[in-house]
């Protein structure tokens, strides 16, 4: 008890020393806490939207597809193999969707231009996927809005990105063709569209080089019947993921199909996150070494000082091990008192990162890209407690090991010595 | 897509009859303002497209393409075969040096390119069809599908004129509007297509105009047809200007040196092997 009045004492009897490093690990630990929690948000949301721009968490295909994506790697019967992997991957999954995926020519006039194509069933899209967000359609509607009002001896319907818009020459409304290679024959199988829907997704290669029609549309014009190229699996929750595989692996190998992971479907987009969160524990590293060195600067300076003091209580009969204690405690206080408050402003940073999110257009004036990726305009700060826990008690420890020193020097001193130095 | 019937919309003999009566009796000028059916209009284009290849051909003309950034010559033998289910054309450039040998099949929907550089065959991919024709204006897919103006479109017959021909014939200029049917896979929106009419059914072809939307003012693609001289005896266009509107002072020009028709290919000359 004594001990801790007399560390209380010291550290008030020099307000402006002890607020000023107070200060100084309130600000860096608040400064962290925030980007901490905007740095995770931002992986979450690059995730989020590469795996909404068409990838999906868990990609199911017939094997030897992801090698060579040709029209004689299909999944038979879409619709059954559906049924059958849906019932297998439980409730953990939000949506599987089928789709058809195929190169094309598009032409529309005198222009052309080769595209990927991709056949999807709007009614299963539109929970999952980017494209089919009526935010991402810049003009026009989406598929799926455009199916709810069918109009008798109409064209079928095509959306497709700004870029390629641009390329094309083409307005809402206007006639364009698709040529593919079909799956039997030597010839071409060429069928009329009309554009619907121009959407703007920030991704170069969606937005200049990819066309989306009903699924219906594609198998008839690919001649397929009713395969699909793949099965898409989105999940609610990203940490699903590895369960999900595992459940899924027998029936893969009876069926002959294999999965990929958005991990492996989009390396760049993984290893944008993973370059990032490294960037990110490089500078936590930093902080944390800024903010013991402060703690150790001020222990050593006030522990120098007061050799007198020190010597005066040894001399009065205080034991070697009040000394260290005292030391010690003035530490932590300091960093304790720091630590917390640190943390509470950090977190008032985080709440409103949280709730409000981050304009990053505002901030930068641009838009950001990483792994090919545009970064949502807004994101939203997320802290994980166990790693801001771990990262404070991180701190807290440093601070008693670089503290125990000049703690160990102090309880090491000859009073006479002491007292004579400092006179 | 392989069938290709010579006569799309096969007249009914009555309406066959009546045409031929027709004719033969009824002048010209009487002619103006009598309805003609889609049959009829659809057998003028299908005559008028047809009319550089017959049933088969062989052709050397010379190639000459105008754009912003380069010119190009090319001297080009084509040979043509329409007689089988699966017409068959073939390409080669005689010219310049540099691209001697090279060719290009169609027979049906099957393109095939040999390089003779690195002697090799390569059978086009949907994705090669967007690419320009040794960099002209005609696209790979012109090259595929150049009759389908008499498959895909319905016909409206717009204006019927009288004037005189390049070589100062009596002919009727008409005036067609070409419209795609409903589900055609054509990317155009209009095509404008005239031609001339000489003593009621000798077709030539003068221009065609691609229009991007129905309701364009303004053609994108114009293909005109010039040039008129005797080929076994009957004047022909030889000289076909494929002119870029969108792209001011750019065209493709192509001129017929030597035309003949009726050759006897064998099935040999429009093989794989034939490139070599």
């Amino acid at each position: 008890m004594l001990a801790h009045r007399l560390a209380l004492r010291n550290l008030l009897r020099h307000r402006r020393r002890s607020g000023l490093t107070v200060a100084v690990i309130v600000l860096t630990m608040a400064l962290l806490t925030c980007f901490m929690g905007l740095s995770d948000g931002g992986h979450r949301a690059m995730i989020e939207v590469g795996v909404r721009m068409g990838l999906g968490h868990l990609i199911v295909g017939q094997q030897g597809y992801q090698q060579d994506p040709s029209l004689s790697r299909l999944i038979a019967d879409g619709p059954q193999a559906r049924e059958v992997l849906r019932e297998v991957a439980g409730p953990s999954v939000r949506a599987v969707v089928p789709r058809l995926r195929f190169s094309a020519m598009v032409q529309a006039g005198p222009q052309q231009v080769a595209v990927s194509v991709s056949g999807v069933d709007p009614a299963h899209e539109v929970r999952v996927s980017g494209i089919a967000d009526s935010r991402a359609i810049v003009e026009g509607q989406t598929l799926a809005a455009r199916l709810q009002q069918p109009r008798a001896g109409a064209l079928p319907p095509l959306v497709l990105g700004q870029r390629l818009a641009k390329a094309l020459d083409v307005r809402l409304g206007d006639r364009v063709t698709l040529t593919v290679k079909p799956r039997e024959g030597s010839g071409f199988a060429r069928a009329a569209f009309e554009l619907v829907g121009i959407f703007h997704t920030g991704l170069q290669e969606l937005d200049a080089f990819w066309v989306e029609l009903p699924l219906d549309a594609a198998q008839r014009l690919a001649g397929v019947g009713p395969d699909v190229s793949q099965l898409a699996f989105y999940l609610d929750d990203e940490r699903e993921l590895a369960p999900l595989q595992q459940r899924l692996g027998e029936l893969l190998k009876a069926r002959g199909w294999e999965a990929q992971r958005w991990m492996d479907a989009a390396p760049e987009l993984n290893s944008a996150v993973a370059l990032d969160a490294a960037g990110m524990a490089l500078l936590m590293v930093i902080v944390i070494v800024v903010v013991v060195a402060g703690i150790l600067n001020t222990v050593i300076m006030s522990a120098l000082k007061r050799h007198r003091e020190f010597g005066v209580m040894l001399a009065l009969g205080g034991s070697p091990g009040l000394l260290v204690r005292v030391v010690l405690l003035e530490a932590l206080y300091l960093a304790g008192a720091g630590l917390a408050l640190g943390l509470l402003l950090g977190g008032a940073a985080h709440w409103h990162f949280a709730s409000e999110g981050l304009n990053f257009r505002e901030v930068f004036g641009t838009s950001l890209e990483a792994g090919g990726v545009l970064l949502p305009e807004r994101f939203y700060s997320l802290l994980d407690p166990l790693k801001l826990g771990a990262v404070t008690a991180l701190v807290l420890l440093l601070t008693l090991a670089v503290s125990s020193y000049p703690a160990l020097r102090c309880g090491r001193l000859n009073p006479i010595q002491a007292i004579h130095d400092h006179g | 897509m392989n069938a290709r019937p010579a006569f799309p919309h096969r007249p009914t003999r009555r309406l066959w009859l009546q045409q031929a009566l027709g004719l033969a009796i009824v002048p010209a000028w009487a002619q103006a303002n009598a309805p003609v059916g889609d049959a009829q209009l659809s057998r003028w284009i299908q005559a008028a497209e047809r009319v550089l290849r017959g049933r088969s051909s062989a052709a050397v003309m010379k190639m000459q393409i105008q754009r912003s950034d380069y010119q190009r010559e090319y001297d080009l033998l084509v040979l043509s075969d329409d007689r089988d289910e699966q017409s068959k054309v073939l390409i080669r450039m005689l010219g310049p040096a540099l691209w001697r040998g090279n060719a290009t099949l169609k027979v049906g929907e099957r393109i095939s390119i040999y390089d003779p550089r690195t002697r090799r065959v390569t059978v086009m991919g949907s994705s090669m069809l967007a690419d320009q024709w040794m960099g002209s204006h005609f696209t790979n897919d012109d090259l595929m599908r150049e009759t389908d103006l008499a498959r895909h479109y319905s016909y409206e017959l717009q204006q019927r004129v009288a004037e005189r021909d390049e070589l100062d014939r009596p002919v009727e200029r008409l005036s067609l509007q070409l419209r795609p049917k409903p589900n055609a896979p054509v990317a155009w929106g209009r095509v404008q297509y005239q031609l001339h009419l000489r003593d009621g059914d000798a077709v030539l072809p003068l221009q065609v105009d691609y229009f991007r939307r129905a309701g364009d003012a303004q053609a994108q693609r114009s293909l005109r047809y010039s040039r008129l001289a005797p080929i076994d005896g009957r004047p022909l266009p030889l000289r076909l200007t494929m002119q870029a509107l969108d792209k001011p002072g750019e065209y493709t020009q192509i001129d017929y040196a030597r035309l003949k028709f009726d050759n006897d290919f064998g099935a040999d000359d429009f093989s794989e092997r034939a490139l070599r």
